[in-house]
């Protein structure tokens, strides 16, 4: 008890109250999560203020007379005449390595149910991207654990990849497995829910617990029941929280699910202050939006710390049109998208990659030299497939060459195939498409491959032991590996015909 | 067509009425009070005339200040305070309007325009409240 009360004494001992000239001003109107304000003269733009020393605001709109503020809190307690107080500095959140397995709001306060985050230090939300001098190229992969993404459109640490698809096309399951192939790889992963349902969130939730991924995992919630200016801010908070786990060198994965529905806030924002519409309603700096946003996903160089960002922003489509506004602006920021398509969806095709249309401008370099091995010319076969396919339906005489390219490409349509929540580590992918590129699944019927991809991999574990341990340790095999894998599936296949 | 703010109301306001004969301010101000009218602006005649005391005051150097204590200050303080903000704001005059709050504790409170400068017990409390991260 001593000890309590002499600690206390010394902090009260350390403690200068200095006198200092604070800014005022007086709410003239609110509206919707948005305040006019008069006073304020010398404001800073996205500086803090506070209404009656309770509730946040952020300073957005800066005018002759009065200062448009978006309210971070609830706005219904706030009057006209009511004071607010302007703070001198940016909107910053509170971060600490005890963020780890929490869930935040978008202002940093838990919302968890378990108590109290005790703050280590606190980060801008708002900040200038790491320049061109501090960044490295993309160069060490992000194992997503989905053979379609790892092997055709892989993504490296530090890269930003657009999820884009229609609703209920699986974006946000991408995004779960990719959390959940996390354990174990060295990266710490920040979840931003944007204006979804809390019951979704709570799910996610759930299901991150019980893959023992929320250890690992930040979750960032401006849920749908609240306000816009709190699902504007929550991106920003969620790379702040980024940038601090960054800066201890630790390679960190960001997923923002997703920016249509924060271009959406924004727009109501900005049409509540009164700011110009442009197509769609959007304000005129919808672009520098995300733009700045997503400029903050980088790979650092070892001079400057380490570490990375990479992002998965999620956008939501309307009937496949990705030529829409919010869609277009964040393809051409992004460095490639991963397309889901509805119809691929109803068809069985599981994750619904539109492997065509699907590109990663940077990831090539970082996928490790097994997977571009085997891999290597899987997009165009799977892209040629699709031609000769269509081709087939009418019905004609196919020569034998095409009509061997068109098995070998059902045959990688189905092995392309995955479960959600069932992520693969890379190893077992490379000796499935080890095996579907050499042509050993060739005479697998279609229907029996699933079995087949399951069952090889569990023979291979125990069958072709440094085929994994070179994979392990090189990223590549040796001709001794492979020929003990060439044996391993050899017999697996002799098995497998024997059984059948 | 561009917003006009409060503030150049108030100014184009004092402009037209500074150094008018009575027959002519009254002509002057009823113009101002139609413009209002016509333009649907009377709702914000409470921050125009604010606007208004503000620039008046501003051409005649005099600044009008809130002074909150939770109890009465004596002369010797006030005159010395009114010295200090007359140096500080490079004011002619200054002018305190005084409220009496006994929620402050202690100290006084000072507020003009857009600016407070707040020395009472109850800010030092809450200033520590925060720095004690309670």
């Amino acid at each position: 008890m001593s000890h309590i009360v002499d600690s206390l004494r010394k902090e009260i001992e350390k403690f200068k109250a200095e006198a200092r000239v604070e800014k005022i001003g007086k709410v003239i109107e609110v509206f919707d999560g948005v305040a006019k304000v008069s006073g304020l003269s010398d404001i800073k733009s996205s500086e803090m203020v506070t209404f009656l020393g309770d509730e946040t605001g952020v300073a957005l709109n800066l005018e002759e007379d009065t200062v448009g503020v978006i309210i971070l809190g609830d706005f219904s307690k706030i009057k006209e005449g009511a004071t607010v107080t302007a703070t001198g500095r940016i909107l910053e959140v509170p971060v600490a390595m005890e963020l780890l397995g929490r869930t935040v709001n978008a202002l940093g306060a838990p919302i968890d149910g378990r108590g109290a985050i005790k703050k280590e230090k606190t980060y801008p939300v708002e900040r200038v991207a790491p320049g061109v001098v501090t960044r490295q190229s993309v160069s060490e992969p992000v194992a997503t654990g989905i053979k379609v993404i790892d092997a055709t459109i892989p993504i490296g640490r530090g890269q930003r990849e657009l999820l884009i698809g229609d609703r209920q096309t699986g974006k946000t399951a991408i995004a779960i497995d990719t959390i959940l192939n996390q354990k174990g790889q060295n990266m710490i992963c920040v979840y931003v829910s944007i204006g979804q349902k809390d019951s979704k969130l709570r799910k996610l939730q759930v299901r991150l617990e019980s893959g023992g991924a929320m250890d690992y995992t930040v979750i960032v919630s401006a849920g749908a029941s609240e306000a816009a200016p709190l699902s504007y801010i929550a991106p920003y908070t969620g790379v702040a929280i980024a940038e601090y786990f960054m800066d201890q060198g630790k390679d960190v994965l960001i997923i923002y699910d997703d920016l249509s529905k924060h271009a959406v806030a924004y727009r109501e924002i900005s049409l509540l202050l009164r700011r110009p519409p442009g197509r769609e309603a959007y304000p005129g700096d919808v672009f520098y939006l995300h733009s700045r946003l997503l400029e903050r996903a980088c790979r650092r160089n070892q001079k400057y710390g380490g570490g990375s960002i990479t992002a998965l922003p999620i956008v939501e489509t309307q009937a496949g049109d990705i030529s829409a506004y919010i869609p277009t602006n964040v393809i051409s920021i992004t460095d490639g998208q991963i397309f889901l398509e509805t119809d691929l969806f109803y068809k069985g095709i599981r994750p619904a990659v539109n492997v065509g249309l699907s590109v990663s401008r940077v990831g090539g370099s970082a996928q490790i030299k097994a997977m571009k091995k085997v891999a290597g010319t899987l997009k165009l076969d799977l892209a040629q497939f699709r031609e000769l396919e269509a081709f087939a339906q009418f019905g004609s005489d196919l020569d034998d060459a095409t009509k061997k390219q068109i098995e070998r490409g059902k045959r990688a349509v189905e092995v392309l195939k995955q479960a959600q929540y069932e992520p693969m580590a890379v190893e077992d992918q490379v000796v499935v498409l080890y095996a579907l590129t050499r042509g050993h699944m060739d005479e697998v019927p279609t229907e029996e491959i699933k079995e087949f991809e399951s069952r090889l991999i569990a023979y291979a574990r125990t069958h072709a032991k440094k085929f994994y341990q070179d994979l392990k340790a090189t990223k590549f095999w040796t001709d001794a590996s492979e020929k003990e894998l060439e044996k391993a599936i050899k017999e697996f296949k002799e098995t497998w015909r024997a059984q059948k | 067509m561009a917003k006009i703010s409060n503030k150049e109301i108030a100014l184009a306001i004092y402009r037209a009425l500074k150094g008018k004969t009575r027959g002519e301010f009254s002509k002057a101000l009823s113009g101002a009070i139609h413009f209002l009218a016509r333009r649907r602006l009377l709702y914000l005649s409470g921050e125009i005339l604010r606007q208004l005391q503000a620039i008046e005051d501003k051409e005649s150097g005099i600044l009008r200040m809130k002074l909150e204590s939770p109890r009465s200050l004596s002369g010797g303080a006030k005159h010395n305070l009114r010295k200090i903000l007359e140096k500080r704001y490079r004011v002619k005059k200054l002018v305190f309007e005084e409220a009496i709050a006994p929620e402050l504790l202690g100290g006084f409170r000072l507020e003009t325009q857009d600016e407070v400068i707040d020395l009472t017990l109850k800010n030092k409390i809450n200033i520590m409240k925060e720095y004690l991260g309670v």
